[in-house]
């Protein structure tokens, strides 16, 4: 039986996501072993051109041409993956939506030079937004264990578990001092879809919100709690809620400043 | 049984005494808060501990753990435990009483858990009569403190400049051959008398248990849990931080190259919106509503004596208070008990 097909595959991101994918180093042989790397442009120069079993999508869709190859993508592959925040919900490339094109001026000095820009979408979407998608592998960068878990889910047509309870799940669980209720500090794990082993509270900073929102994230009422406790301004929250996943339906309220 | 009067000055004999037999597991400082951590001297802990952020379940149930190895192609391997005798040192009256009612689910079910048994075995409790109860506490109501009546083996009381320890159990009368100590007066008695009333008399939180299931069951309507709802972030925090709780989910973990893999087990809670989900997507308890009254029903109402009829007149809560002491979102389940009185 001819092994799988793999593709990874990148839009407008920081390839960071990819980079997580190289860094599952103990297993990449396994996986190489499991399946035909056909297409990953940073760990390879022999790439091919679809069809593929399973594609690895990082970025959001931010140009005309990125686009035109996401639909190409999808029409050649059996799995579609998106891999990571800005692929999942927008993640940073995204704030440019929630920025009048004046401001985006304001930081780069000769803004209608920029070559991305000149071409480009005036707003940027994740892939759900115009394709249809099989998975979502959420986190800037998903956790690797994560991308194994959807790796062998696709390979064994099972389906992957991935956490979408929220990160003070797994926090408690290591037995972490509570930042937000022992510190009073404005931590987002509880609106913020676990699986990276709660990696910022085990180091004593906050959740930033890096996984996007958990299954069923109660936006409002932490807004409202990390006004209350941590003392967080209109403009703070906006900024939290904005950062990672203001795009979708469970923070878009609060990202749009709707508090 | 037995008892000993112990100078302060000498409870470091003591432990290290006790270390030679068992691996012990204090309270220790953890930033604001307590955990329970494995010490190898009596000045490594707190025993002026509020609460620790996990209960001691997380002992005799660990948080994650791997029910057996198996290989695609048939061939199952349990985990072999090697584990010699622990000891957990000053275990507050709620947690042991918790203990208890745990035992009533692993021990006395339908379906006994081997290991949960092993655990319990080899583990001796030393508890720690509560002199000084935090502001959550409100064991006094449960039934369950501050003091413990028994389950312990060895059950310390803070004197003053000594501490009064009593022996529960055989292996507590071996333990406390190894103090060194004088013998116990009735002054000592009264002392623990006294300091048993003074203790009562810091209670700040109360739940009046009276015909408290029936209130649970006419009130599954009531508009409290709507508010609760919209408050509730579903976080997880009150059933992890409770010491009865005793869900858990179960999950298969393939190893890459797909030979084989693990079952292991990892601790649930009712309050997450996974916890009720069926296949196919159907969920029971779709409403962070619904699942918020689990979780206080199920500890103050239907978790009691309906469940376990060894329980009389008991509920599931032991009034330790963490789950007050840790919800971000202010929700305090002796408040919900008032309001469901109309107080
Ligand atoms: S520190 Fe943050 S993630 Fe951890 S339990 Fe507290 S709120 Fe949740
Ligand atoms: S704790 Fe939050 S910000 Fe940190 S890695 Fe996890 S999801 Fe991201
Ligand atoms: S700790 Fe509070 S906010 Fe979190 S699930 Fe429990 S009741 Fe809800
Ligand atoms: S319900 Fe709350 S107070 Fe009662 S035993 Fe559980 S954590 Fe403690
Ligand atoms: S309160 Fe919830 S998590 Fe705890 S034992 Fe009951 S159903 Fe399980």
């Amino acid at each position: 039986m001819a092994k799988p097909k793999l593709a990874v595959v990148k839009m407008t991101g920081c390839a960071g996501c990819q980079m997580e994918v190289l860094r599952i180093e103990d297993k990449l042989l396994d996986l190489v072993g499991a399946v035909d790397v056909a297409y990953f442009y940073m760990a390879t120069s022999a790439n091919r051109h679809g069809p593929y079993d399973v594609a690895l999508v990082e970025g959001s869709v931010s140009t005309p041409r990125e686009l035109r190859e996401l639909k190409e993508l999808r029409e050649r592959t059996k799995l579609l993956i998106a891999l990571g925040d800005c692929a999942c919900s927008g993640c940073l490339p995204s704030i440019v939506n929630w920025v009048p094109p004046q401001e985006s001026a304001k930081v780069y000095e000769r803004f209608l030079e920029i070559h991305s820009k000149k071409e480009s979408f005036q707003r940027v979407y994740p892939l759900s937004a115009h394709v249809r998608v099989d998975l979502e592998l959420r986190g800037c960068p998903p956790h690797r264990d994560a991308i194994l878990e959807a790796l062998k889910g696709a390979l064994l047509g099972i389906k992957p578990f991935l956490r979408e309870h929220p990160v003070c799940v797994e926090c408690k669980l290591k037995e972490n001092v509570c930042l937000l209720v022992c510190e009073g500090r404005p931590c987002m794990g509880p609106v913020t879809a676990a699986g990276c082993g709660a990696a910022c509270p085990s180091n004593g900073r906050v959740c930033e919100g890096c996984y996007g929102p958990m299954s069923d994230a109660n936006a409002s009422s932490l807004a409202e709690i990390l006004a209350k406790r941590c003392g967080l301004s209109r403009e703070d929250l906006i900024g939290k809620f904005r950062k990672y996943a203001g795009l979708t339906p469970a923070f878009s309220k609060e990202a749009s400043g709707g508090i | 049984m037995g008892g000993k009067v112990i100078a302060k000055d000498s409870l470091g004999e003591f432990v290290s005494k006790l270390s030679e037999r068992y691996r012990i597991f204090g309270p220790r400082k953890k930033g604001t808060e307590w955990i329970f951590d494995e010490v190898r001297s009596a000045e490594e802990m707190d025993l002026r501990y509020s609460t620790t952020i996990l209960p001691p379940r997380k002992f005799f149930i660990p948080t994650s753990e791997r029910i057996f190895s198996f290989k695609m192609d048939g061939g199952v391997e349990e985990p072999e435990e090697r584990d010699g005798p622990s000891l957990i040192f000053g275990i507050h009256s709620c947690d042991l009483n918790a203990l208890l009612l745990l035992d009533m689910v692993f021990l006395e079910g339908e379906f006994p858990s081997p290991s949960y048994a092993r655990r319990r075995e080899r583990t001796a409790l030393v508890a720690l009569t509560c002199i000084d109860p935090s502001e959550n506490c409100f064991c006094e109501s449960m039934g369950t403190g501050p003091s413990p009546a028994g389950g312990y083996d060895v059950l310390l009381t803070d004197l003053g400049r000594e501490y009064l320890a009593e022996s529960g159990s055989r292996r507590g009368e071996e333990m406390l051959a190894l103090a060194k100590g004088r013998a116990v007066t009735a002054a000592d008695l009264e002392g623990k008398a006294k300091a048993i009333e003074c203790a009562k008399s810091k209670f700040k939180k109360k739940v009046d248990l009276k015909g408290i299931d029936e209130l649970f069951l006419r009130n599954l309507d009531n508009p409290v849990w709507k508010r609760l709802g919209e408050k509730d972030l579903a976080c997880g925090i009150c059933v992890n931080s409770c010491p009865t709780c005793f869900c858990f989910d179960v999950r298969d973990q393939l190893d890459f190259p797909m030979v084989g893999g693990v079952r292991y087990k990892e601790w649930d809670a009712c309050v997450l919106l996974e916890f009720s989900q069926v296949a196919l997507g159907g969920n029971f308890r779709r409403d962070r509503a619904a699942r918020i009254r689990q979780f206080i029903g199920h500890n103050l109402g239907w978790g009691g004596a309906s469940q376990f009829r060894e329980f009389k007149g008991r509920a599931k809560c032991v009034g330790c208070g963490r789950c007050i002491r840790y919800c971000p979102a202010g929700i305090d389940l002796t408040e919900v008990v008032k309001e469901l009185r109309g107080i």
